[in-house]
């Protein structure tokens, strides 16, 4: 696994937490949770690979 | 090749913050514009109150005056005033010369004109003065919108810029 893929959902994580906060400072409360939800779904789409092997791990370890 | 892709990165960035920061500008341009307009609309009231030049001379002076769109509006109306009535002069004006005046602005301003030449001087003054409160609560609206958008998109415009450019490194 590669080490910047913490790095990178980190600097995401920070940046969507900054984008929800000038949001909802300015009265748009359901944008702002739109942008959650996409920082959320970004987040998502780069992690599954690494959940897949994870699971694949699993099954060879237990002989599943 | 890593050279390339750094640059089209930065680039990302860079258009995204524009995009934000001429959102913001457009909502300060507006309340300078009103505030300009309303100037206009006061000096047009005292050349109508206190000197009998033609409506052509009185806007050569505003124009003058002035800076910025709205001296351009006044510019435009002078040459439309050749070739056709006041009214028509106005709204091909407003069509066509490009501000950053919302729609609602503009019609104070078409249905100003629409009496400007019909009446004695007391009743164009007396226009004249509605038409700069209807604008003063504009202003005050505009000033509202402002305050709220235009931090707003400056920041919106840096941080997605931001986002996109982690998502894409």
């Amino acid at each position: 696994m590669d080490i910047n893929l913490l790095f990178k959902i980190a600097a995401i994580g920070i940046l969507v937490a900054v984008l929800h906060q000038v949001l909802v400072r300015a009265g748009r409360e359901d944008q702002a949770m739109m942008t959650t939800l996409a920082g959320l779904v970004i987040v998502l789409t780069m992690v599954i690979k690494e959940i897949s092997t994870l699971f694949n791990t699993v099954r060879t370890i237990f002989n599943l | 090749m890593l050279v390339i892709k750094y640059i089209s990165i930065l680039l990302v960035f860079v258009v995204t913050f524009l995009i934000g920061y001429l959102l913001s500008k457009k909502y300060t341009n507006r309340v300078k514009e009103l505030k300009e307009l309303q100037i206009a609309l006061e000096l047009l009231e005292n050349k109508i109150k206190y000197t009998y030049e033609p409506i052509k001379e009185i806007f050569l002076q505003i124009k003058q005056m002035l800076v910025g769109p709205i001296s351009n509006i006044f510019d435009s109306i002078v040459n439309n005033l050749d070739n056709g009535n006041v009214e028509q002069a106005f709204s091909k004006t407003l069509t066509n010369v490009k501000t950053n005046l919302l729609k609602e602005d503009i019609e104070i301003i078409v249905n100003l004109s629409k009496v400007l030449g019909k009446t004695e001087t007391e009743g164009q003054v007396n226009q004249i003065k509605l038409a700069n409160s209807f604008i003063k609560t504009q202003i005050q609206k505009a000033e509202k919108e402002e305050e709220k958008n235009s931090k707003l998109y400056k920041t919106l415009g840096a941080t997605v810029g931001l986002t996109f450019v982690v998502i894409l490194i």
